[in-house]
Order: C-alpha cells, then sequence, then structure tokens
C-alpha cells in the first residue's frame, strides 16, 4: 500500500502528535493527557483508513458499497456512545465510594 | 413591571433579532445554493479578492490555533483576563472526549455520502452537535468534536492535509459558544443572545480557518501543494458553503437540544463549570 505526499504527512504528523501527548505525560505537564488521547484519536482514525483502504469500500458510490460506511459511522456512534457512558457511570461509582 | 423583566425584556428583542439574521442567513445561503447555477453568495466572497481573503483568514487562522494551543497548555480567557485553569483530565474528562468523538464523528460519517465538493465536504446536519458539546463539556468536548470530525473525514474517503484544518477548525466551532455562552442552561434570554451570536461567529470563524489551511497549501501558493483544491473553489466556493453547512443546523437545533441535555449533563457532574478551576 503506497501513501500519497498529502495522507503520509498526516499520518506522520498524527504519530508526532501522539508521541508528543506521551512526552508531554510522562514529564507531567497539564496538557499530556489532552495531547495523548488527542493523538490516540488520529492514529484509531488511521487504523479504520487502512482498514477501509485493504477492504476495497473507498471510491464507490454509497449504493454499490451498500452504505457500508455510512452504516458503520452509525455503529461508531451507538457503540462508542455506550462505552464512554459505561465508564463515565463507573468513573462516578469509583469516585463516589474513594 | 419588576426590575428582573425590565433586564430580560431587551434580551429577548435582542436574542429574536440574532437568531431571525443566523435563520434567514443561512436559509437563505442555503437555497440560493441549491437554485442559483452560479451562487450569488461564492461570487460575493470571491468578488473580495484571495488576498484579502489571505488577510483575514490568516489573521482568524493564528488567531484559532493560539487559543487551542492555549487552551491545552491550561490557560484561558475569564472575565476578559489571561487566567490559569485547571482540569484535572482524570477518566471522566477522557470519556467525554470519547463520547463526543463517537457521537460527532458517527452522526457525520453517517450521511458521508451527500457530497457537495468531493474530497472536502458533504451535507453534515450533525453540526449542530458542536455548539452543544461545547457549551455543556467545554474543552473534553471541543476536543472530542475536533477528533469527530478528523474520525468522519476518514469514513468519508475525504482523509488527508486539509483534514488538520478541519482538525482545528471544528475545535473552534465547538470552543466560541463554549466561551460566549455564559449560562449554559439556556434559562435565560441572554445566554440564548449569546448562543445564536456564537453561532455566528464560530461558523464563519470555521469556515475562514479551514479555507485558510487550504488556501496555503494548495497549488496557487504552496511549492509542495498538499491539497489540490484551487483558490478560486476554495473561497468562491468551499468557504461561504462551510458557514451554510455549519450555521443552518446550529442555528435551528443547537439550542433546542441543550435545553433540553443540561439537566441530563448536571445531574451526571459532567457540566464544564463543575469540572473546571480557575486557579488565577
Amino acid at each position: 500500500m503506497q501513501l500519497e505526499p498529502s495522507l503520509l504527512a498526516l499520518l506522520v504528523f498524527s504519530v508526532l502528535v501522539l508521541v508528543l501527548g506521551l512526552v508531554l505525560w510522562a514529564i507531567k505537564k497539564p496538557a499530556g493527557k489532552a495531547v495523548t488521547a488527542m493523538g490516540i484519536g488520529l492514529v484509531i482514525t488511521f487504523l479504520f483508513y487502512f482498514a477501509f483502504v485493504a477492504s476495497g469500500v473507498y471510491g464507490k458510490p454509497g449504493a454499490e458499497s451498500g452504505y457500508v460506511l455510512n452504516i458503520l459511522g452509525v455503529m461508531v456512534l451507538i457503540v462508542g456512545a455506550f462505552v464512554a457512558i459505561y465508564y463515565i457511570k463507573k468513573a462516578r461509582t469509583l469516585q463516589a465510594e474513594s | 413591571m419588576s426590575g428582573d423583566q425590565k433586564v430580560k425584556g431587551p434580551w429577548l428583542i435582542a436574542t429574536i433579532i440574532v437568531a431571525i439574521i443566523a435563520i434567514g442567513l443561512s436559509i437563505w445561503g442555503a437555497i440560493t445554493f441549491a437554485t442559483e447555477k452560479e451562487w450569488s453568495w461564492g461570487k460575493a466572497t470571491a468578488a473580495l479578492g484571495f488576498g484579502t481573503w489571505a488577510v483575514i483568514g490568516g489573521i482568524l487562522w493564528f488567531a484559532g490555533t493560539a487559543f487551542f494551543i492555549m487552551e491545552l497548555a491550561g490557560f484561558t480567557i475569564y472575565n476578559r483576563k489571561l487566567v490559569r485553569y485547571k482540569l484535572n483530565w482524570d477518566s471522566i474528562d477522557i470519556s467525554i472526549v470519547a463520547l463526543t468523538a463517537a457521537v460527532y464523528g458517527g452522526a457525520l460519517a453517517a450521511t458521508g455520502g451527500l457530497t457537495i465538493i468531493p474530497g472536502f465536504t458533504w451535507i453534515r446536519p450533525a453540526n449542530a452537535l458542536t455548539p452543544v458539546f461545547g457549551i455543556l463539556f467545554g474543552i473534553p468536548g471541543c476536543l472530542g468534536t475536533a477528533i469527530g470530525n478528523f474520525l468522519a473525514d476518514a469514513f468519508a474517503g475525504y482523509l488527508g492535509w486539509g483534514s488538520i484544518g478541519g482538525f482545528i477548525g471544528n475545535f473552534i466551532l465547538a470552543y466560541i459558544p463554549y466561551k460566549m455562552v455564559s449560562d449554559p442552561s439556556l434559562r435565560s434570554p441572554k445566554a440564548w443572545f449569546e448562543l445564536y451570536v456564537s453561532i455566528i461567529i464560530g461558523s464563519i470563524w470555521c469556515s475562514a480557518y479551514i479555507s485558510w489551511w487550504l488556501y496555503v497549501w494548495g497549488p496557487q501558493v504552496s511549492p509542495w501543494p498538499l491539497v489540490g483544491l484551487p483558490a478560486a473553489l476554495v473561497w468562491g466556493w468551499f468557504f461561504p458553503f462551510v458557514i451554510v453547512n455549519n450555521l443552518l443546523v446550529s442555528a435551528i437545533l443547537s439550542g433546542p437540544i441543550t435545553y433540553i441535555l443540561y439537566p441530563v449533563v448536571k445531574n451526571w457532574g459532567l457540566l464544564w463549570t463543575d469540572r473546571i478551576k480557575i486557579s488565577s
């Protein structure tokens, strides 16, 4: 798989953000966790991108691919929201107990 | 007439006026976009010239980037002063980032096929969520919005160097309402006035931010172009369309959604006012 320059630059940028976040976190700077969360988000996005390229769903009109990317979007919304709410509930319970 | 009513009256009138401007402008933009062969808004923005937009966009880009870095570094503007703030970035804050990113990214991706400018933008009703996330969740909500937009770019097949502009541009779209709306509950006419004004400013700022990024990395400006959109299309098409795309749904839906969600978010202890401490 060969990346075009625009995407390669973006991938390098995403990895640099993640590394910067981890370094800031390690030296206990206030921005460390936020920048790390940002970097993880960017890198996870690239994982989705590579999976879509490998599966061949890119470049096809929605109807031709069975609207698979739109359906996946809805799944990310539902699963992401449930997982995040679960962790928020769990964290609140732990904070209340401590 | 009580003193309270005297105060509320002018804010109510001002709110109605600014709401009519925001909703009217966005509907006018959408109708002309759909019906005119050569879009009058595009012709109007392009007529100002690339030089003018390069300067205006540049100022907004540098200011927007400064706000983004400043907030991540733990500084904010409070009562017109630059102050330090403390956000723990504990598991709840990180979960808020994940929640807003998943909901915004997923909702944007759901309409990913409704393309307007191939490779750059599409019809995005989920944009209505950006002011909601900013007003209720603060910086974690703004950051989640930025990540969600990036994720949606990948789902829509638009991921590229331009996505960095979209990342911070969407952060700003949530950030301006976060900083401008003084009462997140929206239980006063003043708060609604601030909401509409912030939606107009945020929509224009977000669009100018992304457009300037696409312009400077485009074929007419950059010696190493990483974005393929010509300058005429950036300022005469993309820029006004993104304003309309942001404004239309936000002006109509963001207020009611924020109003309904506020009690839930407050009860769960997720409201930004309960989670940050202004240090000095």
